[in-house]
């Protein structure tokens, strides 16, 4: 189901995006001697860009906000939706940090055992348990097998 | 005679213990990721890309094609069963295999969709055999003009068949050229949108990019929907289909896999479309219309049929153009572009051995495909009780090793992290995101043949309306362009229509 507010605002991004790519676009080279230069084309995307946005962008603010639904369970299980994805993305972050610092084995196990909690998967034998063999079955693939290089951590 | 020495040396070829091996790994990997609820098989094929690094180009092309026909059949499983396509194809599945299964005839509904899919892949093959090498003279004919024509025509389409609004679907594309222009120039090492950053200077790393899209964003989809137990499931019951239902579906299969591989040559076109023109053919043309919707074996035997056949249809654009017709086919191109092969005019007369190998990997992975899936039908259906709060996990830290395994670079991880917010809330709001890989993937070709059109012509933009083809081929771009603008409003002005007459 499609969110009007939402929608708005994802076209006024790409609105703000393309007219900041116009701008950039129009500060490059436009010829190469006797050739176009580099920014012939990002230009002529990016103008398209905005008129198209533009268009979106005024069509979206002609819609009607929708009806508010009273009081319901949504809102606070949407706030813990957001919650969730939010404590997803941060925790991956954290782990983008992390692994090259502490190496894989420390950061996949932890990454997937937050994951797990975040999921709902709260017992805890059951989260240490899938964390420690994931990490362990994905090292036998990825690193042993396949020869994939991930960052095996200070100490190796 | 070249085609059956071509497909001898094929056959010669993948009957190798090391391509069979690649063959039979990507079918299953396939099935595994189309029976698992929530991860599409361009989320799938694009986390295996890394993995695919060590592999050479046929292993690589042979396992990646595996996995998407695989991922076809096995998202009906889940229809079938659980009422959740298992990949977006799949849907129509769900609407009479269900209820099929909910009748107890599971069993009958899972092989008629292994048997339609074999027969469409396999008769669809032969399609794929004997027209990919008749392009070939035609794609070479083409210059600059006529290459950045076809591009455009291709991303119109494909922007008139991602579904929606239009004006979503070119912003979704328009956003993946600009995404592409990032980094260097090509010609000039002029700076392109990088903000003074090294890392951004050598471009957007696809498989972040697409990962983040697709598997990030996947996931913080599944954390909206709150559904994070097993699958219920129904039994599967006799397996094979008795005299009446086999000969119910003789038809829907022959026909769906006909319309499948005309569907699949589009851009834009493949599994979900060629589902639905199946299944509205099907509904058109049967003698039990009341049936549909209520387990008709027809519902399922057609799209079934279809969505397989529309999956080797998809190969022709690809391996004579270059053109890859879905997001899951720009993943595929990603693949063999980093393995050194570009897919284009001269990639089947430069690599026969490749081409042909990959025709006789498909007869093989189909066989693959039937084997794996009615003996083991159980198996599969038993993969579904796996909970989602275990596998959704697993997701994330497969998308982290495959992101950072590609160029152990923890700015590729942060380009993944970001593109799955924005592919999120493309998703939340109702874009497209297949136009935007398709652009991605696209855009350094489209803007090099642009360029060099422009370079032959001494800058004149006349050049773009000489000679037939490459007029032709833009002006369709822009009528179908139209169409998408237009469609919506003759939809609009129809109910308008109805409600004040039903006033």
């Amino acid at each position: 189901m499609m969110n009007i507010t939402l929608d708005k605002a994802v076209a006024a991004l790409f609105l703000a995006l393309a007219l900041y790519g116009v701008y950039a676009a129009s500060q490059m080279p436009m010829t190469l001697g006797s050739q176009i230069g580099p920014g012939v084309f990002p230009l002529g995307v990016t103008i398209a860009f905005a008129v198209v946005a533009a268009v979106h962008l005024a069509l979206a603010l002609r819609q009607p906000e929708p009806m508010s639904a009273g009081s319901s369970d949504e809102p606070p299980q949407q706030d813990a939706s957001l919650r969730r994805q939010v404590a997803v993305l941060v925790t991956l972050l954290i782990a983008v940090v992390a692994v090259t610092r502490v190496g894989y084995a420390v950061t996949m196990t932890t990454l997937v055992a937050v994951s797990l909690y975040l999921f709902e998967e709260r017992r805890p034998l059951v989260v240490a348990a899938v964390a420690v063999s994931v990490t362990a079955v994905s090292y036998l693939l990825f690193v042993v097998t396949l020869g994939v290089r991930m960052p095996l951590g200070p100490t190796l | 005679m070249e085609i059956f020495s071509g497909l001898a040396d094929g056959f010669a070829t993948i009957l190798q213990p090391q391509y069979l091996w690649a063959a039979f790994l990507g079918v299953f990997l396939g099935t595994l990721i189309g029976v698992l609820p929530g991860i599409g098989p361009v989320a799938g094929i694009t986390l295996l890309i890394p993995f695919t690094f060590a592999l050479d180009g046929i292993s690589t092309l042979v396992m990646l094609s595996g996995i998407y026909y695989g991922a076809q059949y096995g998202g009906s499983t889940t229809s079938i069963l659980v009422n959740i396509p298992g990949e977006s194809a799949s849907v129509i599945t769900a609407i009479d295999g269900h209820e099929m299964a909910r009748q107890g005839r599971a069993g009958p509904a899972l092989a008629v969709a292994a048997i339609g899919s074999f027969v469409a892949g396999t008769v669809a093959i032969v399609f794929l055999m004997l027209l990919a090498p008749a392009l070939v003279p035609v794609a070479l004919s083409f210059g600059p003009a006529e290459d950045f024509a076809l591009m455009v025509l291709g991303l119109s389409l494909a922007s008139l068949l991602s579904g929606g609004s239009i004006l979503k679907a070119l912003l979704s594309l328009l956003l993946g050229v600009l995404l592409a222009v990032v980094g260097l120039d090509p010609i000039s090492a002029q700076p392109r949108f990088t903000f003074g950053t090294t890392e951004l200077a050598a471009g957007i790393q696809i498989v972040a990019l697409i990962v983040g899209l697709f598997g990030l964003a996947e996931v913080l989809g599944a954390l909206e929907t709150g559904r994070m137990g097993p699958q219920v499931q129904s039994r599967v019951g006799r397996l094979l289909p008795n005299r009446e239902e086999a000969r119910r579906s003789v038809g829907p299969i022959g026909r769906g896999t006909v319309l499948g591989f005309i569907i699949g040559l589009l851009p834009g076109g493949g599994g979900i479309i060629s589902s639905l023109v199946s299944y509205a053919v099907e509904k058109g043309v049967s003698k039990n219309k009341d049936e549909f919707g209520k387990g008709a074996i027809e519902g399922v035997a057609g799209p079934e049929s279809a969505n397989n056949s529309a999956t080797t249809g998809a190969f022709v654009p690809l391996l004579t153009l270059g053109l890859p017709s879905n997001a899951v086919m720009a993943v595929i191109l990603t693949a063999l572009i980093v393995q050194g092969l570009q897919p284009g005019p001269r990639f089947i007369t430069d690599n026969p051995q490749l081409f042909w190998t990959f025709i006789a990997s498909m007869y093989v992975g189909n066989v693959v495909l039937l084997i794996l899936n009615l003996p083991l039908v159980g198996v599969w259906a038993s993969v579904l009780r796996i909970p989602s709060r275990i596998l959704f996990p697993i997701v994330v830290m497969l998308i982290f090793v495959g992101v950072y395994s590609v160029n152990q670079s923890v700015f590729d991880l942060l380009v993944m992290v970001v593109a799955g917010v924005v592919g999120y809330l493309m998703r939340r709001s109702d874009f497209p995101v297949a136009p935007l890989v398709l652009a991605f993937v696209l855009t350094p070709r489209l803007e090099q043949s642009f360029r060099q059109s422009l370079l032959i012509s001494a800058g004149d933009t006349g050049i773009f309306f000489q000679g037939a083809i490459t007029p032709a081929l833009l002006i369709t771009a822009v009528a179908v362009i139209g169409v998408g603008f237009l469609l919506p409003l003759i939809s609009a002005r129809r109910a308008r229509t109805t409600l004040e007459d039903l006033a």
